[in-house]
């Protein structure tokens, strides 16, 4: 598996993280770690990245968030949103609980609502804009038991 | 402690009209300032909720009904505005800022989704800044979670649009079936059609007063507000439009309203007779069983299955048909519980009555993260 690519600003409200990686351009579907922040005060992990920590308000520091976790729970939206008339329909959402944190992050979810499974380890990817506009997506990577139905 | 009364309240029916919403406003006004057996050159001060209207609403809805030059000043809270004008209300007699409040809820809100509720930008544009998005990570939780089945959650459906059948202010009072809810179109899997509530239009208002006043003025049965419990989204809350929480630590915005409201009331959901809860969806009304405090976690679908949130039961919720029935404008939700819970303590509900109702409390929450829990008594 490829290491994720960590960018910077490639979506209008900076929710990825700063590059370590080539400066070439964002690609739908690459691996991406979200841009987060974290708390020196009370140590709470934010996303999308406060300024000020929503727990506490003390300011916070930017952190790249781990671009692995496992699926909570999804939902398909079934008719297209007033604010997003050209999203095609239906398109699953889910939570991700990222690896090795106490944080869940909401989003646009790979995979169609037969195949996904509560559990499903899934990684957080590049979308391609949406109204011109980069986001994240959550990408199903096969599930950790397949034998379970 | 009680010293407001709920001296008289008012409401046009919930549904679609072609009247504007400032002529919905004035009806439920001036019901409820008749009601209340005053004028509103009675009134000391009044609060307008409402989302989606005009700079100037306040004054151009209940400028309708006269000019006495007292002040008028709009609430915006989104689905929680007319609690948060209870609140406000509440306050200002209870600091003998002014002895009479009006509050008028209002609201035109167009069917289907509603857009641009709270969210970022961003949230909006990538489509996962939609309210219904959070309704059904909810209702898939609590079926992952407790006993709760996809038939208790048609079934809350089956019973509000039941006790709806009485109530000549609620958009839908047609009976439905289990099989019904279940088949209806799958709008945000679980949730389907006849679980979610449809945003409308409709007007609910609301005489508080002095108590002194409103006995002297002879104005009765009288109705307690006891409390108004008002709080807003925390960091970690699954609720919109949050896009993370902490799940080792979530916290829940209706229990901290609730506590609030308990607490300032002196009272707890064991003394509770009757409740009319945001069931924006059927998950949601199950959920508010537990966050409430009328059952422990977990036990929300044998509270449904043991018939006591029922008509007749011990708690009955949603006497009025709840939203899932009534509709939702948006601005007038928490006045139009109000305006129920006032018939059912004032003994006046009719076929809808809840035998021996004494103590009630009405729910809801919005988008921006506002619950507003009233307590009720009379």
């Amino acid at each position: 598996m490829t290491a994720p690519l960590i960018l910077d600003g490639f979506v209008g409200d900076g929710l990825v993280a700063r590059t370590d990686g080539p400066e070439a351009g964002i690609a739908a579907g690459v691996r991406i770690r979200l841009r987060g922040s974290r708390c020196p005060r009370c140590g709470r992990v934010d996303f999308p990245a406060a300024d000020l920590c929503t727990g506490c308000s003390a300011t916070a520091s930017p952190e790249a968030l781990p671009c692995d976790g496992e699926l909570t729970g999804f939902t398909s939206i079934n008719f297209p949103p007033p604010d997003a008339a050209t999203m095609p329909t239906p398109y699953c959402v889910g939570v991700v609980r990222l690896q090795g944190q106490d944080l869940c992050v909401l989003g646009l979810l790979e995979g169609d609502l037969e195949s996904l499974r509560i559990g499903d380890p899934v990684e957080t990817v590049a979308r391609e804009p949406i109204a011109d506009v980069w986001t994240y997506a959550f990408r199903p990577i096969g599930r950790a038991r397949p034998d379970e139905t | 402690v009680d010293r407001v009364v709920i001296a008289g309240v008012g409401i046009h029916p919930f549904g679609r009209f072609p009247v504007g919403y400032r002529q919905m406003g004035a009806i439920a006004a001036r019901q409820a300032l008749e009601d209340a057996g005053i004028e509103l050159a009675d009134v000391d001060v009044t609060l307008l909720a409402n989302v989606n209207a005009e700079m100037g609403k306040a004054s151009n809805t209940v400028g309708l009904l006269g000019r006495p030059g007292v002040p008028l000043i709009a609430v915006e809270n989104a689905c929680a505005s007319s609690g948060s004008a209870l609140f406000l209300g509440s306050s200002l007699i209870q600091s003998g800022a002014a002895s009479v409040v009006l509050c008028v809820g209002v609201e035109k809100q167009p069917k289907g989704f509603i857009a641009a509720s709270g969210y970022d930008a961003w949230q909006l544009q990538t489509g996962i800044g939609l309210n219904p998005i959070y309704f059904a990570l909810g209702a898939q939780r609590l079926l992952e979670t407790t006993e709760a089945t996809m038939e208790d959650l048609a079934d809350v459906s089956v019973k509000n649009h039941r006790q709806a059948r009485h109530n000549p202010n609620a958009m839908y009072r047609q009976e439905v079936t289990r099989e019904e809810v279940l088949e209806s179109r799958p709008v945000c899997p679980p949730l389907t059609l006849l679980m979610l509530c449809a945003p409308n239009e409709g007007a609910a208002a609301a005489v508080l007063m002095d108590s002194e006043r409103a006995h002297r003025l002879g104005v009765g049965p009288p109705v307690y507000v006891r409390s108004v419990g008002l709080a807003s989204l925390a960091a970690d809350d699954f609720f919109l439009p949050n896009v993370s929480f902490r799940p080792d630590r979530l916290t829940s915005l209706t229990s901290r309203a609730a506590g609030l409201a308990y607490e300032d009331a002196g009272i707890g959901p064991a003394d509770l007779d009757l409740v009319e809860c945001q069931d924006t969806d059927s998950a949601s009304e199950l959920i508010a069983y537990s966050e409430l405090g009328l059952c422990d976690a977990g036990k929300e679908a044998a509270l449904l299955r043991s018939g006591d949130t029922a008509a007749g039961g011990r708690i009955p919720v949603n006497m009025s048909g709840g939203l899932l029935s009534k509709g939702e404008p948006l601005g007038a939700s928490a006045l139009g519980q109000v305006h129920e819970l006032v018939q059912q303590l004032r003994g006046r509900a009719d076929s809808r009555q809840v035998e021996g109702a004494a103590v009630g409390i009405g729910h809801v929450m919005g988008a921006g993260g506002s619950c507003a829990v009233t307590v009720l008594s009379r």
